[in-house]
């Protein structure tokens, strides 16, 4: 071989080694030499979405010309000549702050994570396809182009605000860093994905296990004692419904006792069409069940939220006055995203979910309201006979609906998932016997399996409402999730008013001494072969309100609605047991007047009524010990001596917390493990409270309270030594009750937190963590007030304070993207006010103009 | 006349041509590219003066734009300190890596760039004799 050969062959293996070695720099590096790119790299994100100075955009999707002002806090303010112009405005600027949001909303919604986040996503996306909000998103969206397009054009006018953000992002190489980091690009906005985010909403409300879940109890430990720790009303329930009275609706009321109606064992064949007690089905049931579970990831709740209001004759200002914070997964960024609107229809303002064009609490110039959950069971459980491809329903065998979806998954191709669909509703159980689901969102405002809901009209007419009678007209199409509405307005009117599809069966429902009753809701899993679907919905006439009650106040924090006459036998009442219910009332009752200062203060309390009442009669039961070691001693020294406030800085929440957190497993564990019982599905406090009340020297304390009390201080002082030290001064709350605000990546950089909190799960300053000792250490606050609202009448208009936790911008390298944090973790609010023109609004720091291309 | 053939020329080419690319939005591995290939086309006679040559262009577009951001936004600096937190390293790190996989793409497709040229430079003048 010449020279020339070697150098030409030389020359070629350089060229091919620096091409190797590019390709792996390259590969080795991935998203990293992107983020750090000098010119399209992170420091793109600084700032971004920090609109500032005068912007003005050419546009088709504007009638006329919109001029959305931000103040201080990069809160928009949007005057436009019609709601639809507005809605453009907003999907701009939502996009503009909030587009990662948005699409991880979607996709979560719609079951498409895995196209982005690859395998570790396509269990939730099977869930979310079987659920099947997209199916219904769609079928409600047509319906509403077909039959309100006033509503429609708004959605679809929302869309293009998006849409043009996304084109401009893109084109400017300004997508939010998240595209970036995992690689991929939005797709354009449709008006179904606003929908399908409102189902999503509606379904996270609204997705009671708790059937499930009981029939699961019943069939290990019996029935009887299932009823005795879940009865159907909880136990301190009975004074505090939000609806004050004893719940019949004018003349109408239910014509069956209710206290016999409670004691029946709703677990029997005779309610649900199915022996639990047939060993051959148990165990299929069993399966299915925990299948669920496992799929849903459910576990029992621990949020709630509060709302009250409190009429001029209980005012210290003689005008109305509301308060309302909805207790939601804190995040960051945060679910609220805050705006102004004001177009002829309406001057509104509030907290806006980004995705959706309306304010969703808030006030205009004529009402102000508030929502909070209400917790009445609108799914029930059917259990199906399959046999092939048909389901046996009303004597016939049938053939199973097959919807096939194909669930794209990013590094490893297509997932095809067969939904099968009966007359009751998906089939969601993934082994054992066949269970299926029928919920409200799914069946429809017509019940017939549609999925078409009618929240965008109602909360659109909200949003326009000029006194509390067009408030509550517009309910009438609240179809789900239901909620506790209260409200206000400038007329010094008050109320709470509770709508939403209820379904009620009542064919099936013959009770042992052969009466018929209207049921809502179910204990247990259901007969699916005809007999126990549902007969219809609650008229809108018959949905409980109190307006201007006598008393001057009213208060809907998630307890039970109504009182025991109500036309209905609510059955699934799945409601908040009641402590902060209990609080409030306390509170609410406690003073002539109530000031504006007053409602605040009352959102930011740490009084926990289950510790108030069920500490003295616990230190009762142990006092008789002699044998308590110094620890032990000191701690209950403590506890005399406290004032049952949950504050971070004190010792006796955490020892209150340990102890009672002990006595749960004391009294459930080895019952629960004797009966073969793997799920954690312990009472709520009420129960406990309960038993410690009325049953001290029952199988549930192993005979004596003072024994199963003693054992367990003993336990929670002994594992809180272990953690903390001898040093009991040093076992302050806020060390173990800690707030963490977590970013959906994961990334603690990018969250809040853990920061020291106060407050409890059964608080009003609701800060939740569970009542397991396993879990101190490791567990940290992720709800709580997600927006505080205080909203009263002065001078004959609405003023209004608010705050949430987190900021405007989800970029966390933006000066918004925390920015109300510390003043809401003060307890502290933002004034918020109406502004008429953008030359009024305060603190402006940046203004855009869309105008039509045309 | 050597220095500006050899070294002023083809420096001053590959900053034009990988501004542009930045101004146009385009990302670090084409702009590593770009910078590379008129300096390749440009080539001097010896192979060590290419290699500064590109040394000082890739070192130029890529530092430069960072310098400036750090010290015109003290935002930069928290971003950064973000994201060392993140990666677990500290961000003069973080970007040193970075920097020097940009510099080091660039290098080498200068090199390949420049070997593939000779090759086809070789096998014309082959067949034209």
């Amino acid at each position: 071989m010449g020279s020339r050969e070697m150098v030409f062959i030389r020359e070629t293996m350089l060229i091919v080694l620096s091409i190797v070695l590019m390709f792996l720099i390259i590969t080795s590096l991935g998203s990293v030499a992107s983020l750090i790119d000098p010119y399209t790299g992170v420091w793109r994100e600084i700032g971004r979405g920090d609109f500032r100075g005068s912007i003005e955009i050419r546009v088709d999707g504007v009638g006329n010309k919109v001029t959305v002002v931000f103040d201080e806090h990069m809160v928009p303010h949007i005057f436009a000549d019609s709601y639809r112009d507005a809605a453009f405005a907003l999907g701009y600027v939502h996009a503009y702050h909030r587009l990662w949001q948005m699409d991880i909303q979607r996709r979560l919604a719609e079951g498409r994570l895995s196209e982005i986040l690859g395998n570790s996503t396509l269990k939730q996306d099977i869930y979310m396809r079987i659920v099947g909000l997209y199916r219904s998103a769609v079928n409600t969206t047509e319906w509403i182009r077909r039959t309100y397009p006033e509503v429609y054009s708004i959605l679809y006018a929302y869309s293009a605000g998006v849409n043009r953000a996304i084109e401009e992002m893109r084109s400017n190489n300004k997508l939010p860093l998240m595209f970036k980091l995992l690689g991929y690009e939005p797709e354009p906005w449709r008006p179904e994905d606003s929908i399908a985010w409102a189902k999503y909403m509606a379904w996270s409300l609204t997705d009671f296990f708790e059937p499930l879940r009981l029939t699961y109890l019943a069939m290990k430990l019996g029935s009887r004692d299932t009823n005795t720790l879940f009865p159907v009303d909880p136990y301190y329930s009975d004074n505090i419904t939000v609806i004050p009275g004893d719940g019949s609706i004018g003349n109408t009321r239910i014509n069956i006792d209710p206290s016999y109606l409670r004691s029946l064992d709703w677990f029997s064949p005779w309610a649900t069409g199915i022996d639990l007690g047939d060993n051959a089905l148990a165990q299929q049931i069993l399966d299915a069940i925990e299948s669920i579970l496992d799929l849903s990831g459910e576990k029992p709740r621990e949020i709630g939220s509060n709302n009250w209001v409190v009429g001029p004759s209980r005012s210290a200002t003689g005008g109305a006055m509301l308060a309302d914070d909805p207790h939601l997964s804190l995040n960051i960024p945060a679910i609220w995203y805050e705006a102004h609107i004001k177009t002829p229809e309406a001057n509104v303002r509030g907290v806006t979910l980004p995705g959706i064009p309306f304010i969703i609490i808030g006030f205009n110039e004529y009402v102000a309201w508030g929502l909070t959950n209400t917790q009445i069971g609108v799914m029930d459980f059917y259990l199906e006979k399959i046999v092939g491809d048909k389901y046996l329903y009303k004597g016939e065998w049938r053939p199973l609906k097959i919807v096939e979806e194909s669930i794209r998954v990013r590094g490893y191709g297509v997932y095809l998932l067969k939904v099968n669909i009966t007359a009751n509703g998906p089939i969601i159980s993934t082994r054992g016997a066949p269970i299926s689901f029928r919920w409200v969102g799914n069946a429809g405002y017509m019940n017939d399996d549609s999925g078409v809901t009618r929240e965008a009209i109602a909360i659109y007419l909200v949003n326009k409402a000029r006194g509390y009678e067009d408030l509550v007209n517009a309910l009438r199409y609240w179809d789900v999730p239901s909620q506790n509405w209260a409200f206000i307005d400038i007329r010094n009117n008050y109320g709470i008013v509770i709508p939403g599809l209820f379904p009620y069966r009542s064919v099936s429902v013959r009770l042992p001494n052969g009466d018929v009753v209207k049921v809502i809701g179910s204990r247990s899993i259901l007969n699916g072969s005809g007999g126990y679907e549902w007969e219809g919905y609650v008229p809108y006439e018959l949905i409980p309100r109190t307006i201007n009650p006598e008393r001057g106040w009213a208060a809907a924090p998630n307890q039970r609605s109504v009182g025991p006459f109500y036309p209905y036998f609510i059955l699934g009442g799945w409601w908040d047991p009641g402590a902060r219910a209990q609080r409030i009332y306390q509170l609410l009752s406690s003073k002539d007047r109530h000031s504006v200062e007053d409602m605040m203060r009352y959102q930011a309390d740490i009084y926990l009524w289950y510790a108030a009442s069920s500490l003295p009669v616990l230190l009762k039961a142990v006092e008789g010990y002699k044998d308590l070691d110094p620890l032990e001693a000191k701690a209950l020294e403590i506890l005399r001596s406290w004032d049952y406030r949950m504050d971070k800085d004190l010792v006796a929440p955490t020892i209150w917390w340990a102890w009672f957190s002990s006595l749960y497993d004391e009294v459930f564990s080895k019952i629960y493990l004797d009966h073969g019982i793997r799920l954690r599905l312990y009472p709520s406090e009420d129960t406990l409270l309960w038993l410690i009340h009325s049953m001290p020297s029952s199988k549930w304390f192993g005979g004596s309270l003072g024994d199963a009390a003693r054992k367990a201080l003993s336990k929670a002082i002994s594992i809180l030594r272990a953690s903390y030290g001898d040093d009991i001064n040093t076992w302050v709350w806020g060390r173990i009750h800690m707030l963490y605000i977590a970013h959906p990546s994961g990334l603690k950089p990018l969250s809040i937190g853990p920061v020291p909190e106060d407050g409890g799960s059964a608080t009003l300053m609701n800060a939740p963590i569970p009542y397991d000792l396993k879990s101190l250490g490791r567990t940290y606050v992720r709800t709580g007030p997600s927006w505080r609202i205080v909203a009263y009448v002065e001078g004959g208009s609405i003023k209004a304070y608010g705050i949430y936790p987190g900021g405007q911008s989800e970029n966390p390298f933006s000066d918004y993207y925390k920015s109300f944090f510390n003043t809401w973790y003060r307890y502290e609010y933002r004034q918020l006010d109406l502004p008429e023109t953008p030359q009024t609004v305060g603190g402006i720091v940046a203004m855009i103009i869309v105008m039509p291309s045309r | 006349m050597g220095l500006v053939r050899d070294n002023i020329y083809p420096i001053i080419s590959g900053i034009i041509v990988g501004a542009a690319g930045g101004a146009l939005g385009l990302n670090w591995l084409w702009i590593s590219i770009l910078i590379a290939i008129p300096q390749a086309l440009l080539s001097p006679s010896k192979t060590w003066l290419g290699v500064i040559n590109n040394l000082v262009a890739s070192s130029a577009i890529f530092i430069t734009p960072i310098i400036a951001s750090i010290t015109t936004d003290p935002k930069a600096i928290n971003m950064l300190d973000t994201f060392a937190s993140i990666a677990g390293i500290s961000w003069i790190t973080l970007i040193a890596i970075s920097i020097t996989a940009y510099i080091a793409t660039s290098l080498l497709t200068y090199i390949a760039t420049t070997y593939i040229k000779k090759i086809i430079l070789e096998i014309y003048a082959r067949e034209k004799s």
